[in-house]
């Protein structure tokens, strides 16, 4: 065998070894990691978000397969053809994202219609839509990414000392005044993901939002908070830093946020030009469901010496929550203290004063599946509480880490103008 | 089975429209940072864009079944098409790494911009280049299989 054969032969089987690595793909966008569990949990966080440079990658090695396999196109056309086809079918079904993108928007509008009125796109005045993105969704700018506006970035400043613990929190700021800003100095508490025992604020909390959004007008806070030792969980978030780590309940890290409302009033609002009358709570996973209590319960009783009394909270922008707090991670259980449990679950939190609530959430996310959050979506307007829930079809956890993907594009096509309509309800 | 016929003239305008594709694709893409998100031009590159891939990868596929490999000329476009796919594979590993890393604090922000920028003009540069190429030699009669 020449030396050309062999080079061939290897090309061809790292061609199959991509097709199965492709059909592997299109399975985690069906059905995400939480038949398989395990590492899979892990990969759903990158399948949906990169399907489409996987639509292109198939195509390329079905392409390359071709002209590797072109003596079988007349000796074995079945064979030849066989392979193809199932090249090509497999690229298609990695176009499934992309092609769901004109629904996640129908749905996305027919949620805005709800919240906001038939009307809504025409609130927002049009010097101001000139800031936004112009179109939910724009091919050019999945390659090339969003273009990033002239920002500030401050990072590892001290708000909290004790309990053996450090709390530093990075700050986003627009580089142009704010009040020339749609976002005019709102503030945005960003907490990260990582199941209330992982995780660190910066990378894995999406710096790109945060920098979108601080070009934007908004002074975007992402925070540290205390982290539970003792709790293991099969997917935990890495970058976790030691100096937040304790033996902690969710009860603490609600605590820890409201010690940062607290400093915040009193010192980094004015330090950073941040606009205390509005104010946002978002967060991812495991931060979502602290947004959401932070938000939902800034105004409930078992809650109201925790936070600062001195902000007034427009909107909480929880990404792929989950409903309510597991029993285990808080002080003491739902039959013995159903009023603690209570003051942790989001739909509990709910009333009619509560601000609007925009909610991210993939339908093949394998560890906050999408029936329970449709459930909380439910709960919370039955409540009496404005829920947008955008629902990204064969989107996983996490896939908003790339902000220029058809699901990110979409996303902050939506969050920002969920922020300006919110910012100025009264 | 019935096999289509393509003719010369169907070649030479796919080629052209692919050259011009292509040449769009990184006159926009440089447009892209320098103005920013615009809806028209954001619209005319999104198809721009999807067209150039699609008519490049077409042509790949048009070489393997169209061209004399045995002719010196057809031999080099064939090598030259396994060097587009090589390309277009290393451009998207680039692309998704680049895209990736922007979020990642300890990466530098030029390097992540470098990597989505080369990923992306390497494919139209030596889409454009195979192109044109392929322009050339199309009144080659030891090139091509046209009935």
């Amino acid at each position: 065998m020449n030396k050309l054969k062999i080079v061939k032969g290897i090309l061809g089987i790292l061609c199959i070894l991509v097709l199965i690595w492709g059909a592997f793909w299109v399975y985690m966008l069906f059905f995400g990691g939480g038949i398989l569990r395990g590492i899979t949990i892990v990969i759903e966080e990158f399948v949906a978000q990169s399907s489409v440079l996987m639509l292109g990658l198939c195509i390329a090695v079905t392409i390359l397969l071709m002209k590797l396999l072109a003596s079988r196109r007349i000796n074995h056309p079945k064979q030849y053809y066989a392979i193809i086809i199932i090249g090509f079918t497999i690229s298609g079904l990695n176009s499934m994202s992309l092609l769901a993108t004109p629904y996640t928007i129908i749905n996305a509008d027919l949620e805005f219609k709800d919240a906001f009125g038939l009307n809504w796109r025409n609130t927002i005045p049009s010097n101001i839509k000139n800031y936004f993105l112009q179109s939910p969704y724009f091919i050019s700018s999945h390659f090339l990414s969003i273009p990033e506006k002239s920002i500030i970035v401050e990072k590892d400043i001290l708000f909290y000392e004790g309990e053996n613990i450090s709390l530093y929190f990075d700050v986003y700021m627009p580089a142009k005044p704010a009040a020339q800003l749609p976002g005019n100095g709102s503030i945005i508490i960003n907490l990260h993901p990582g199941a209330w025992m992982s995780g660190g604020k910066g990378t894995w909390n999406m710096i790109s939002t945060s920098k979108y959004l601080a070009g934007q007008g908004y002074v975007v806070f992402d925070i540290e908070y205390g982290l539970i030792d003792w709790f293991e969980y099969g997917a935990a978030a890495p970058d976790t830093p030691e100096h937040v780590m304790g033996n902690f309940t969710i009860e603490d890290q609600i605590r820890h946020i409201g010690i940062f409302t607290n400093s915040c009033e009193s010192e980094f609002a004015a330090t950073y030009g941040a606009n205390l009358d509005s104010v946002y709570f978002m967060g991812r996973s495991a931060g979502a469901h602290l947004a959401g209590v932070a938000g939902l319960g800034y105004n409930y009783d078992f809650h109201n010496t925790t936070f600062s009394p001195n902000m007034v909270v427009k909107g909480v922008i929880p990404l792929y929550p989950p409903s309510a707090a597991p029993e285990l991670l808080l002080k003491e259980n739902r039959s013995t203290n159903p009023d603690l449990y209570n003051a942790y679950d989001l739909a509990h939190l709910s009333d009619p004063l509560d601000p609007p609530v925009l909610i991210f959430q993939g339908t093949s996310d394998g560890q906050v599946s999408i029936e329970r959050v449709v459930a909380l979506e439910a709960d919370i307007e039955s409540k009496g509480v404005e829920c947008c829930l955008l629902k990204f079809p064969f989107a996983g956890h996490a896939n908003d880490f790339v902000l220029s993907t058809n699901i990110g594009q979409v996303w902050i096509y939506y969050l920002e103008r969920f922020l300006y309509l919110t910012r100025n309800i009264s | 089975m019935k096999v289509m016929k393509i003719r010369k003239e169907q070649v030479k305008y796919l080629c052209i429209i692919a050259f011009g594709a292509n040449i769009s694709s990184i006159l926009l893409g440089i447009l892209h940072y320098i103005i920013g998100l615009h809806i028209a031009i954001g619209i005319i590159f999104s198809i721009i864009i999807v067209l150039s891939w699609f008519l490049n990868n077409i042509l790949i596929i048009l070489n393997d079944f169209k061209i004399v490999k045995s002719s010196p000329e057809g031999k080099k476009l064939n090598r030259l098409g396994y060097g587009f796919l090589g390309v277009q594979i290393i451009a998207i590993f680039l692309l998704v790494g680049g895209l990736f890393l922007l979020n990642a604090n300890w990466f530098s922000p030029l390097l992540q911009y470098t990597l989505i920028v080369i990923g992306f003009l390497s494919f139209f540069t030596y889409g454009s280049a195979f192109s044109y190429l392929n322009i050339k030699a199309i009144d080659n009669r030891e090139v091509w299989k046209f009935e």
